[in-house]
């Protein structure tokens, strides 16, 4: 069995699929996966696959000409999430796809184990996101910038940041990805660029203007209010609000 | 009347907002729209939750009053005239500075105004009108706006703001006329209705127009909704559920909210509540709405005169299937989409996906679980490639006694306090309750 192992990005899955299908040692003799803490086992030989975009994008586009943009989408959402075996699955669904004559619906023979792999790392890729867009705080820095600092589960920061992109064109804004140390920017009326690998300066987003904390109060005093006593209930609260969000919530985190 | 003035913005938020918790629809779906590059906001058809107050009912949008003074009387309401409370008003430019401010934050998703009766309906939709112009046209909010229509307005008062808003809507307030005139003296069934008609014709001659001429102004695009108190009168489910479905049918509404009654006033004319609000039926009457609105039920076969009230201890798609096992197990495999909706256990998504995923391979109990299915439901119902999952009876009694034991999520059980307890804690207003435990 001859392993690639790939770095945990869009990028790194496709280039390792490529790899490994250039290889032409038969499919059911090679496996992909994450370049993490592996814990190498005897008789296998391990390959460890270096990023190459090129490589990538025709990967790529491979899948966009022969299985269509909907599959594209959904195995992407799947390369963001944080399924660890995600790398090996994707690959085993484009060799399904390949095979069959309607590639296109690939995605719903999930009776399959990788098909079924992907739907559902791509479904909590995609509820996660769906989670942020609302539960996602910007705070007012005195230089007029929104910040939010965010802890997702899955790599879902571009999803966000795309639904942003067109909700505030006029403002000038940026998230932050604390886990994998990843930023979008945006100057207004550009476009949003990532910026990987680096710290945020603590007591910049401390500085925050002059309205900042009355909104903030009048939130809380919102949240509050808006509460029907008689119907109080935490652990419906909880269910649909995992405390886990809540450490980045304005009107949650004095509550943890 | 206790009228202040110079109250600070803060406080009236706290007032106007208290004012306003009642009213349940806070939703901020059925429209998608860009922004077009000059302004603030867009909206996204699914609609987004922004938090969750402690009641666990999701946030979506500022849903305030415009004002709390009102020169109504109706019963049920905290806002009434004769009520003593701390009375305040915004000023719409509070209001669009408190919906950009939390906009910007990512707080909400847009607004949602509602208001007493200041001085006459015309005045206050006016009020409300001024709000949502200046919103739209001087802050460019194109965030989701949901207004109340004030029945008794102008209808070009109602037509303009039905221009600049994504969702209106009127309440109901009591699903039957009798009790409207009971509780709410100063309102009737006709001047609800109207204005309700009114939008629902302007909406489709408006879907013409916007067909004609792709740039028209799209008017309330998100569609009406309305709301009813359940439990403060004392109306059956059938009753209800009869009401709702003529209004989706009769009204296009978007929307039918039931409201479980909160005894806000004490007066004599309404049921002291003991247990408090009948959560337990408010959610029948939610699940009930699902099976009308996406699974194709029709009210008569939910319910009818003999049997007027919903199951306690059983949902309302388990409670029909049981009553006609004649019509069961389905095959998975070969039913179609709609009689897959019919089945327990089943709902519109995994319908849909095991409609897909029969076509590449026929389908076992195991690729049933991984689509979604609740087997521990639907098992009494189904067969794949004609076997069922277990032998088992399909006998009513039995079928009844296993259901039981599968645990319902049911979002109003807290505590510890299961299905047996709530169900003497429930306030039926008198009504007899066809109660199975009679029958395992």
């Amino acid at each position: 069995m001859t392993i690639y192992l790939c770095e945990d990005s869009i990028d790194g899955i496709f280039t390792a699929i490529y790899d490994a299908w250039a290889s032409k040692k038969g499919h059911a003799n090679v496996r992909i996966e994450l370049q993490q803490e592996n814990t190498y086992e005897l008789f296998h030989e391990y390959i460890a696959v270096v990023t190459d975009t090129d490589k990538a994008l025709k990967v790529a586009k491979t899948i966009n000409d022969r299985l269509g943009n909907e599959v594209y989408q959904e195995l992407t959402k799947a390369a963001l999430s944080c399924g660890e075996d995600k790398a090996d699955a994707i690959y085993r669904v484009l060799i399904l796809g390949f095979s069959l004559k309607k590639g296109n619906k690939v995605l719903d023979c999930l009776s399959n184990e990788s098909v079924f792999k992907v739907f559902e790392y791509s479904r909590k890729a995609n509820n996660e996101a769906h989670h942020l867009l609302g539960f996602i705080r910007f705070v007012e820095l005195d230089n007029g910038v929104l910040f939010a600092k965010i802890n997702p589960k899955n790599n879902i920061i571009t999803i966000l940041s795309a639904h942003f992109h067109i909700r505030m064109p006029l403002e000038n804004w940026m998230i932050y990805d604390e886990n994998r140390k990843l930023a979008i920017v945006y100057k207004k009326e550009t476009v949003p660029v990532l910026v990987s690998g680096e710290e945020i300066d603590s007591e910049r987003i401390e500085r925050v203007s002059d309205n900042e904390k009355e909104f903030q109060q009048l939130w809380n005093s919102f949240f509050e209010s808006i509460c029907i006593k008689e119907r109080v209930n935490l652990k419906l609260q909880m269910n649909n609000l995992p405390k886990r969000f809540w450490s980045n919530m304005t009107e949650m985190k004095d509550k943890i | 009347m206790n009228i202040q003035m110079n109250i600070p913005v803060q406080e009236k938020l706290e007032i106007l907002s208290d004012a306003a918790k009642y009213d349940v629809a806070c939703t901020s779906s059925g429209v998608d729209r860009n922004n077009d590059g000059k302004g603030l906001g867009s909206c996204i058809a699914p609609g987004i939750c922004h938090a969750f107050s402690a009641d666990g009912r999701c946030i979506s949008l500022l849903k305030i009053l415009f004002t709390n003074e009102c020169v109504f009387d109706c019963q049920y309401c905290l806002n009434r005239k004769s009520n003593d409370v701390r009375r305040a008003s915004f000023t719409p430019d509070e209001v669009c500075d408190l919906t950009m401010g939390f906009y910007k934050r990512n707080y909400i998703e847009g607004l949602f105004l509602s208001s007493g009766i200041l001085v006459s309906p015309n005045y206050t939709m006016e009020l409300i009108y001024q709000t949502v112009k200046k919103l739209r046209e001087e802050h460019h909010f194109q965030g989701y706006i949901h207004v109340k229509a004030i029945p008794g307005a102008d209808q070009g008062l109602i037509d303009k703001t039905g221009y600049l808003v994504d969702r209106m809507s009127i309440n109901l307030e009591l699903p039957t006329a009798e009790g409207l005139k009971k509780l709410a003296p100063h309102k009737t069934r006709k001047t609800i209705l109207k204005p309700m008609r009114q939008i629902q014709s302007t909406i489709t001659t408006n879907k013409n127009e916007v067909a004609i001429f792709r740039h028209a102004p799209k008017y309330v695009p998100a569609g009406q909704s309305t709301q009813m108190i359940i439990g403060a009168t004392n109306e059956n489910d059938y009753q209800i559920v009869k009401v709702a479905e003529s209004l989706y049918q009769g009204f296009d509404l978007k929307r039918v909210f039931y409201s479980a009654f909160v005894n806000v006033n004490q007066d004599s004319n309404l049921p002291a509540l003991q247990s408090g609000p009948p959560l337990l039926r408010e959610h029948r009457l939610y699940q009930a709405d699902w099976l009308l609105r996406f699974y194709g039920f029709k009210s008569d076969e939910l319910l009818s005169e003999e049997r007027p009230n919903f199951n306690t201890l059983l949902d309302p798609k388990c409670d029909w299937a049981l009553r006609h096992l004649e019509l069961f197990p389905i095959e998975i495999n070969k039913a179609d989409y709609h009689t897959l909706l019919r089945i327990p256990g089943i709902g519109t998504k995994s319908a849909m996906r095991i409609v897909q995923a029969r076509r590449m391979a026929s389908l076992e109990f195991s690729d049933l679980k991984k689509i979604g299915v609740v087997l521990k439901r639907a098992l009494y119902f189904i067969t794949c490639n004609g076997r069922m999952m277990y032998p088992t009876k399909i006998e009513e009694d039995y079928i009844f006694r296993n259901l039981l034991h599968v645990e319902e999520k049911v979002p109003i059980l807290e505590n510890g306090i299961n299905y047996k307890q709530l169900n003497l804690f429930e306030d039926w207003g008198g009504q007899q309750y066809d109660n199975l435990f009679m029958r395992g």
